[in-house]
């Protein structure tokens, strides 16, 4: 699954750390979201989406063959 | 949505890792050194020592303190795993569930090969060896043993994954989804408005 987590950081000026602290998880969680080694849960991910204030798809993406 | 039920809710502070991990290493120390000691002659018959050391040796001997040490022991390792972490999230829980797999499936492969093993190497004399030092089939797949691994496999996991996050940079630009780097303006110049 892909993402663009890291763009949107840099858009709103983010931190992984400020991130990680807003969605109540490790900084090594928001990494590995990121690069890909973690794929979050709903709950998670709807978080993530509500703190950028975009939607859950126009975060994550399904990559071809998935 | 809301979960009533987490797991965090049941795990004991993270002071009681630390707590666990002393424990843990202080016996560790405390029965290699008296092994280390033993085996250099530092407690021989010769020594001055000796006395005390054979009153060690046989107070460690009897069953009450070898029950002792195996309870201090596991509740060591009780600690470490029930403790939480710095940071408890949904990744902790996906890498201790998928650690128990992983010890889970090492100790079916161990107990295959040695099972394997086991019945094409056993010679009689072997096995007297064997039954004469105390050693039983499978006395290394204790549960003991694999706790300890579980431990040992989980922290190493939790330690090479914060070894693979980067240092925090001031990162003001990103990739697109398609590779494309894309730089983002962040200076603000004077007069500029939000």
């Amino acid at each position: 699954m892909k993402n663009n987590l890291k763009v949107l950081r840099a858009i709103h000026s983010i931190t992984q750390s400020d991130l990680a602290g807003k969605l109540g998880v490790s900084r090594q969680t928001v990494n590995a979201i990121e690069t890909g080694r973690f794929n979050p849960s709903t709950l998670l991910a709807l978080k993530i989406s509500r703190v950028f204030g975009v939607g859950v798809n126009d975060i994550f993406e399904l990559e071809d063959g998935e | 949505m809301s979960t009533k039920f987490t797991v965090k809710r049941l795990m004991l502070p993270h002071y009681f890792q630390k707590i666990g991990f002393t424990v843990f290493f202080l016996m560790l120390a405390g029965v290699l050194g008296g092994m280390v000691c033993y085996w250099c002659g530092a407690f021989g018959p010769e020594s001055s020592s000796w006395p005390f050391f054979a009153w060690l040796s046989e107070t460690y001997n009897t069953l009450w303190v070898r029950t002792a040490l195996n309870i201090i022991g596991l509740l060591s390792l009780a600690f470490i795993t029930f403790s939480r972490e710095k940071v408890e999230d949904e990744m902790m829980d996906r890498l201790r569930l998928s650690t128990i797999g992983a010890v889970a499936a090492a100790y079916l492969i161990l107990y295959i090969t040695v099972s394997i093993v086991w019945s094409l190497c056993m010679t009689d004399g072997l096995m007297n060896y064997i039954a004469a030092n105390g050693y039983e089939f499978g006395f290394y797949l204790r549960a003991e043993q694999l706790w300890l691994l579980y431990v040992i496999i989980f922290k190493l996991r939790v330690i090479i994954g914060n070894g693979r996050v980067p240092d925090e940079r001031d990162n003001r630009s990103g990739e697109d989804a398609n590779g494309r780097d894309i730089k983002v303006r962040t200076e603000r110049r004077y007069g500029d408005e939000k």
